[in-house]
C-alpha cells in the first residue's frame, strides 16, 4: 500500500443512478440536479427551469438551475429569470439577481420594465441589478428613475447606487430625493453620502 | 514567373477588436477570462503563434485555431497563454492540513482493503504541487502505508505536463525543500538541477483536463481531496460557479477542496461547507 498510480478511471465508483432517466420531479434532490444539468444549453429549458425554481427547496438543485439559466445567456433566459425577482423567497430573489448579473448583455434591457413594476421590492432589485451592470446605460437608467421614484426604500437604494457611479450630473436628482422625503432622516443621510462620493470621485 | 513575396509575419498587427474577439473565443474554450489590462501579454503571445504559423492576419490565425483538425494549434495557444510559475511546498500549510486533518477524516470512512484515497491536483502546472503532496503524505501521514493512495495531476497545458512528468527542477523551485527531503526524493543531475526519483514520478498520474469542459470533467469522479489553487482567479463569476459545481460532482461526499489563499469558495458558491481547521480553511462537500 501507499502511493500508487491511478488506473485510468478503473477506480471510479459505479454511478448506478446514472442509468435512470433524469426527471425534474424526481423525489431525490441529486436526481433533480442531474435532470437540471441534462438541460444545460437547451434554449427551451427556460420555462421548466423557472417553474422548478419556484417550488424547489434544495439549494443544490437551485444553484444548478441558476447556472444552467445563466449559461444560456439569452434574452429569453433573462426574461424568465426576472419574474423570480418578485418571489416571496429572498434566497430565490438573490439567486435571480446574481443570474441576471451574469447576463449583462440581456439584463440591461429589463431595467425599464422592472423599474415600472408596482412592487417596490422589484424596483429595488432593478436598482441593485443596474448597480451590478456598471455600464453607462444602466447608470443613465438609475438617474432617470431617481428623478421620479416615490418609494423611500427604493430611493435609498438609488442613492447608494448613484453614489457609486461617475455621474456628477446625478447630484440634482439626488438632492431632489432629499426634498421629496423631508421626514426620512435616513434618506437625507444616504443622499448626503452619495453626493459627497460623487463630488470626491 | 515571379514568386509572391514572403508574408510579413514579423509585423502582424493585432487590433483592440481582435483582442476582444480573441478573449471571447479563449474564454469559451477554456473558461479563462483575459482582460484588456493584459493586452501586452496577449499581443506578444498571439504574434508569436501567428509568426510560427506564417499567418498574415489575426483573422487567418483564428480560422486556423478554430478549424484545424486535431486542434494542435489550439493546444499550442493554450500552452502560451497559461502561466506556470511555482515551487515546491508553496502554501504548505494546506499540505499540513491534509496530513494532520483531512486524510484522517477521509480514511476513517474508508475500508483500506477495498477503497482508495484519491487526491487531485489541478492545475498541476510543472508538477511541483502534486510532488509536494506526495512527499508530504509519505513524510507526515502515519497511516500512509495502510491505504492505497492515488494522486492525479492535471493541467490544460501539455508542455507543462511534459515537464511535470520529467520531474527536473532548478534550485529556485526547491528553495523550500529541506536538505534531508531533497536527498530522499531527488537526485542531483548537475550543479543546478535535481530530478524527482523514478518511483515518485511513476506514482503520479499526469494528464490533460480542462475544468471548463463538461465532457472531460464527467470523467473525474470519486475524488477525496481537490487542490485547485490560483486557477479560479482567472475565471469570471459564471465559470467559477460552474467549476464549483463540477468539483462537487467530482468529489465523494465529505471530500474537500483547497483553494488558493486569495480565493474564497463562499464568494463563489454556497454548495460547500467551510471547514476551519487549525492549519487552513478548506471547503467540504456535505456528507449527505
Amino acid at each position: 500500500m501507499g502511493l500508487m498510480k491511478a488506473r485510468s478511471g478503473s477506480a471510479l465508483p459505479a454511478d448506478h443512478s446514472a442509468s435512470e432517466a433524469p426527471r425534474l420531479d424526481h423525489p431525490q434532490p441529486m436526481q433533480r440536479r442531474r435532470a437540471v444539468q441534462a438541460l444545460t444549453g437547451d434554449p427551451d429549458s427556460v420555462a421548466p427551469l423557472v417553474e422548478l425554481l419556484r417550488s424547489e427547496g434544495d439549494n443544490l438543485v437551485r444553484q444548478a438551475a441558476f447556472i444552467a439559466l445563466a449559461s444560456l445567456n439569452s434574452e429569453r433566459a433573462a426574461r424568465g429569470v426576472s419574474v423570480l425577482l418578485s418571489d416571496a423567497d429572498a434566497a430565490l430573489r438573490n439567486g435571480a439577481l446574481e443570474t441576471l448579473s451574469a447576463m449583462p448583455a440581456h439584463a440591461g434591457a429589463l431595467l425599464e420594465p422592472l423599474g415600472r413594476d408596482e412592487d417596490p421590492d422589484v424596483r429595488i432589485f432593478a436598482v441593485l441589478l443596474a448597480s451590478e451592470l456598471q455600464d453607462d446605460a444602466a447608470s443613465t437608467w438609475l438617474l432617470r428613475l431617481a428623478e421620479h421614484e416615490q418609494d423611500a426604500n427604493v430611493c435609498s437604494n438609488l442613492a447608494e447606487a448613484l453614489g457609486g457611479t461617475d455621474r456628477p450630473e446625478a447630484v440634482p436628482a439626488l438632492e431632489a430625493i432629499g426634498r421629496r422625503f423631508p421626514d426620512e432622516p435616513f434618506l437625507a443621510f444616504a443622499v448626503e453620502t452619495a453626493v459627497q462620493r460623487l463630488r470626491e470621485a | 514567373m515571379a514568386s509572391s513575396p514572403a508574408p510579413d509575419i514579423g509585423s502582424a498587427r493585432i487590433s483592440a477588436e481582435d483582442v476582444t474577439v480573441f478573449c471571447d473565443f479563449f474564454y469559451k474554450k477554456t473558461g479563462i477570462s483575459m482582460d484588456a489590462s493584459r493586452r501586452y501579454f496577449i499581443d506578444r503571445r498571439l504574434e508569436e503563434r501567428m509568426a510560427a504559423n506564417e499567418c498574415r492576419s489575426f483573422r487567418e490565425y483564428l480560422s486556423l485555431v478554430k478549424f484545424q483538425p486535431g486542434g494542435a494549434e489550439m493546444q499550442a495557444l493554450i500552452n502560451e497563454m497559461t502561466v506556470n510559475e511555482t515551487y515546491f511546498f508553496r502554501e504548505d500549510y494546506q499540505f499540513a492540513c491534509l496530513t494532520k486533518r483531512m486524510l484522517d477524516e477521509i480514511a476513517d470512512r474508508k475500508d483500506p482493503r477495498r477503497e482508495r484515497i484519491r487526491i487531485w491536483s489541478v492545475p498541476c502546472s510543472t508538477g511541483e504541487e502534486p510532488y509536494s503532496i506526495a512527499i508530504s503524505i509519505l513524510e507526515n501521514w502515519p497511516r500512509a502505508s495502510q491505504y492505497d493512495i492515488e494522486i492525479i495531476a492535471s493541467d490544460i497545458d501539455t508542455r507543462a505536463l511534459g515537464r511535470a512528468r520529467n520531474g527536473i527542477y532548478q534550485a529556485r523551485a526547491l528553495h523550500r525543500v529541506p536538505q534531508r527531503v531533497r536527498d530522499t526524493y531527488f537526485r542531483k543531475i548537475d550543479s543546478e538541477s535535481w530530478q524527482v526519483v523514478q518511483d515518485l514520478r511513476d506514482s503520479i498520474d499526469f494528464g490533460i483536463v480542462n475544468v471548463s469542459d463538461p465532457v472531460q470533467m464527467a470523467r473525474m469522479r470519486g475524488i477525496d481531496v481537490i487542490f485547485c489553487r490560483n486557477l479560479l482567479i482567472y475565471f469570471d463569476d459564471l465559470s467559477r460557479r460552474q467549476t464549483a459545481e463540477n468539483f462537487f460532482d467530482a468529489l465523494n461526499p465529505g471530500g474537500f477542496v483547497a483553494l488558493g489563499h486569495s480565493e474564497s469558495m463562499s464568494r463563489i458558491s454556497p454548495i460547500f461547507l467551510p471547514r476551519k481547521f487549525p492549519e487552513a480553511l478548506v471547503h467540504q462537500r456535505p456528507l449527505a
